[in-house]
C-alpha cells in the first residue's frame, strides 16, 4: 500500500471532486430562484447550517497555514484558536439573530441588502458592497492559488502528468467549483460544505491520533522538546510575544462578527428555533478541526528539532510533509481531499457572495434595481468571478498574497461596527457606517502596503486588521455619539428591539 | 456603547504610544539552525510581561464582555450571570500571565500535554466560554429569542406584508410607514 500512497491520494482526490459536481447536479433542481441562488430560499436546518459555518470558517488555511504558524512560530496561533468559544458567543449575540430577522422581513438576499435595510441608505448598500468585493477577490483568488497548488502537488507525486502546469491546475480546480456553484447556487455550496466539514472533522480527528503516536509521551514530549530548544515557542505567546498574541486574540474574537461569508449562513436559517443548536454544534465541530492544526503543526517543529526530519524549505510545507512521511497512506489520502474540501467550501461561499455584490447589489446601489432575470445573471456572473480570481491568482504576483490576507482585516474592520453593532444600536448613523467603511480600506490597505513604501510593521508585531478594527470602531461610535441619529423604518426598528 | 469606545481608545492609545516611544521593536528572530522556522522575540530570553500587556489584555476582554452582552434581553439574569463569568474569564488570564514569570524562571512542568501557563491558555482562556455557551444553549428561550418574539416578529411581518412591502431590494420605502423612525 505504501507503494501506491501517490495513487491512493489521486483516487481520494478524483472521488472528491466526483462527489462535488453530483451534489451540483443535485441542487440544480432545487434552485429555481435567485432567492434560492444567494439564500437557499430560508429552508437550511440545523445541522446544515452548522457546518456550513464551520467549513467555510475553516478554509486552506487551517489545514495548511495554521500548522505552518505552529511549524514556525511555536504556540502564537493558538491565540486565534482560542477565540473559537467565544467569538462564536459574540456572532450569536450580536450578529445572528438580527441579520435571521432582518432578512427574513426585508427578504434580503446579501449582506449589503440587509445593510441597506438597516440604514435606510444606498449610499451604505454600496460601501458594504465595495469591501465585500475587494475582500471576496482576494480570498478568492488565494483559495484557487491554494486549491490548484495541492493538486498540482498530487498530479506530480501520482506521476499522471510530467510537470503539470499551474495554469492546468487552475483550469481544472476552478471548472468544480465553477460548475456545482453555477448549477446550484448556495444550495449546493452549503451541502458540500457539509460533506466537506464532516470529512474534515474525521480527518483531523484521525491525523492527531497519529500526531500522538509519532513521539513517546504524544504531546508531552513534543511540548518538552519545543520547549527546551527556545522558551519562547513552548510558552504561552510563541515566538510572536504577549502583545501580538492578544492582538490575534482580539481581531479573530471581535472580527468574526464581521465575515460576511460566515454571517450570511444565519440568513439561510429555516427557522429561529433551530440557532439554539447552531453555534454549539459548529464550535464542536472546530474545535476538532483545530486538533490537526496543533498537533501538525507543533509535532513537525519537534520532529525538526529533534532531527526526526529534515527542515522545511517553507512552513506551508510542515503539512503535506508529515501527512505523506508519518500517515498511513489511506489516511493521507481523506486529508488531502479534506484539504481540497476545506478550501473549495471557502471559495464557494465567497463565489456566492461576491456574485450577490456584483449583480444584486452594486446596481440597486446605483440605479435603484437589480438586474432582471437574477437567476440567470447569478450564474453568468459567478463564472466571470471565477474567471476573474483565477486570473488574478495566476497573474498577480504577490498582489494576491496582499489582497488574501488584507481580506479578513477588511471585513472585520469595515463589517463588525456597520453590521454587527449597528443592528443592534439605533443611534448608530450613516455617516458613521460610511466613515468607518472608509477607514477600514484606507487603514488596511495603507498599512499593508504602505501606500507604495513597503509594509508598516506595527509595534509588537500587532496585526495590521487588529489596528485598522480598534479605527474604525473608534471612528463609528464617536461619530455616532457625536452626530444626530438617522430615522430607522419603524419594522426595523421593531426587530432592533427583539 | 460609551464603554465599548472608551475600551477601543485605550487599545488604540496603547498602540499610538509604543509607535510614538518606538516601544515594541523586536521581532522574533530565525532559528539559528532551521530556517524558516523562528525563535522567540530577544532570542529566546523571555522578558517579563509589562503593565501594559495586563491592561491590553483587560481591555480587550472588556470589548468582548460588551460584545457578549448586547443580544441578551434586558433584565435578564443571564446578563448579571454573564458579567460574573467575565470576571473569572479576566482572572483566568491574569493567572496565566503570573505563571509565564515562572515558566519563564525556568519551570519545566508540562500540565496535560502543554507547558504550565499555555495548559491555562488550552484548557481554560479557549475551553471557559463553553460555560456561557451551554448557558445560553440552555436559556435561550427565556434569554434569547422565544415564542413571545416569535410572536412579535411575526406581527411586523404580517403588517410589513398587509400594506404591500414585499420589496425585494430590501429598501424601507415601498411598505410599512416607510422612514417613521425617531
Amino acid at each position: 500500500m505504501e507503494a501506491n500512497r501517490a495513487l491512493i491520494t489521486l483516487l481520494a482526490v478524483i472521488a472528491y471532486l466526483a462527489l462535488c459536481v453530483g451534489v451540483g447536479l443535485w441542487s440544480l433542481r432545487r434552485t429555481k430562484s435567485a432567492s434560492d441562488f444567494f439564500v437557499a430560499g430560508r429552508t437550511l436546518g440545523m445541522f446544515v447550517t452548522a457546518f456550513a459555518i464551520f467549513s467555510s470558517t475553516m478554509s486552506g488555511f487551517g489545514f495548511v497555514g495554521g500548522p505552518g504558524l505552529m511549524y514556525s512560530m511555536g504556540t502564537s496561533s493558538i491565540w486565534i484558536l482560542g477565540t473559537i468559544v467565544i467569538s462564536n458567543i459574540i456572532v450569536l449575540n450580536l450578529v445572528a439573530k438580527r441579520i435571521r430577522l432582518v432578512a427574513e422581513l426585508r427578504e434580503c438576499v446579501s449582506l449589503p441588502d440587509v445593510a441597506a435595510a438597516r440604514y435606510g441608505a444606498e449610499s451604505v448598500r454600496a460601501s458594504v458592497a465595495l469591501v465585500v468585493l475587494l475582500g471576496v477577490l482576494g480570498y478568492l483568488a488565494t483559495q484557487i492559488l491554494a486549491m490548484s497548488i495541492v493538486l498540482q502537488g498530487v498530479l506530480a507525486d501520482a506521476g499522471v502528468l510530467e510537470n503539470p502546469s499551474l495554469a492546468l491546475c487552475v483550469a481544472i480546480s476552478c471548472s468544480v467549483l465553477v460548475f456545482y456553484s453555477v448549477t446550484g447556487g448556495i444550495v449546493a455550496s452549503v451541502y458540500t460544505d457539509v460533506i466537506q466539514g464532516v470529512i474534515m472533522v474525521v480527518a483531523s480527528v484521525l491525523v492527531f491520533i497519529t500526531v500522538l503516536g509519532t513521539f513517546d509521551g504524544g504531546m508531552a514530549e513534543i511540548s518538552r522538546i519545543v520547549a527546551a530548544d527556545d522558551r519562547a515557542a513552548g510558552g504561552p505567546w510563541g515566538t510572536i510575544g504577549i502583545m501580538g498574541a492578544l492582538a490575534w486574540f482580539f481581531v479573530f474574537g471581535i472580527g468574526v462578527a464581521g465575515q460576511p461569508h460566515i454571517i450570511t449562513k444565519f440568513m439561510m436559517l429555516r427557522r429561529m428555533r433551530e440557532l439554539r443548536y447552531v453555534i454549539p454544534v459548529g464550535v464542536i465541530a472546530y474545535s476538532f478541526a483545530a486538533l490537526l492544526w496543533i498537533g501538525i503543526g507543533f509535532a513537525m517543529r519537534a520532529l525538526v528539532i529533534g532531527g526526526g526530519h529534515p527542515a522545511l524549505a517553507t512552513p506551508d510545507a510542515a503539512s503535506p510533509e508529515f501527512l505523506q512521511t508519518f500517515t498511513h497512506p489511506l489516511l493521507a489520502g481523506v486529508v488531502f481531499a479534506a484539504l481540497l474540501a476545506a478550501i473549495m467550501s471557502t471559495a464557494d461561499a465567497f463565489l456566492n457572495i461576491g456574485t450577490a455584490a456584483i449583480m444584486h447589489d452594486l446596481p440597486n446601489a446605483i440605479r435603484g434595481r437589480s438586474l432582471g432575470n437574477e437567476l440567470a445573471w447569478a450564474r453568468v456572473i459567478t463564472v466571470l468571478l471565477a474567471i476573474s480570481a483565477a486570473l488574478v491568482a495566476l497573474y498577480s504576483g504577490d498582489f494576491v498574497a496582499l489582497l488574501g490576507v488584507f481580506g479578513w482585516g477588511t471585513f472585520a474592520a469595515g463589517l463588525v461596527p456597520v453590521i454587527a453593532i449597528g443592528l443592534n444600536w439605533k443611534r448608530a448613523n450613516v455617516l458613521a457606517a460610511n466613515v468607518a467603511v472608509a477607514s477600514s480600506l484606507l487603514v488596511n490597505f495603507g498599512l499593508r502596503s504602505g501606500f507604495g513604501f513597503g509594509t508598516v510593521r506595527l509595534p509588537y508585531g500587532v496585526d495590521h486588521g487588529a489596528a485598522a478594527l480598534l479605527v474604525s470602531l473608534v471612528l463609528f461610535l464617536s461619530i455616532s455619539l457625536l452626530t444626530k441619529p438617522d430615522p430607522i423604518d419603524r419594522d426595523i426598528e421593531r426587530v432592533m428591539g427583539l | 456603547m460609551a464603554v465599548l469606545l472608551a475600551l477601543c481608545a485605550i487599545l488604540l492609545g496603547l498602540l499610538a504610544a509604543a509607535a510614538a516611544t518606538g516601544a515594541g521593536r523586536a521581532t522574533p528572530l530565525p532559528h539559528p539552525a532551521h530556517a524558516p522556522m523562528q525563535v522567540g522575540i530577544d532570542a529566546g530570553e523571555l522578558g517579563a510581561p509589562t503593565w501594559a500587556a495586563y491592561v491590553a489584555g483587560i481591555a480587550m476582554l472588556g470589548t468582548m464582555w460588551v460584545t457578549m452582552l448586547i443580544g441578551f434581553r434586558e433584565g435578564h439574569w443571564i446578563r448579571r450571570a454573564v458579567g460574573a463569568w467575565m470576571v473569572g474569564y479576566v482572572l483566568l488570564f491574569v493567572v496565566l500571565v503570573w505563571s509565564f514569570d515562572a515558566y519563564a524562571a525556568g519551570d519545566a512542568t508540562i500540565v496535560l500535554g502543554f507547558t504550565a501557563p499555555t495548559s491555562l491558555l488550552v484548557y481554560g482562556l479557549t475551553l471557559a466560554p463553553w460555560i456561557p455557551l451551554l448557558a445560553i444553549t440552555w436559556a435561550f428561550e427565556h434569554a434569547y429569542f422565544g415564542s413571545r418574539e416569535q410572536a412579535r416578529f411575526d406581527e411586523v411581518v404580517a403588517q410589513r406584508r398587509e400594506k404591500g412591502g414585499r420589496s425585494h431590494n430590501a429598501r424601507g420605502d415601498s411598505g410599512d410607514d416607510g422612514g417613521g423612525g425617531e
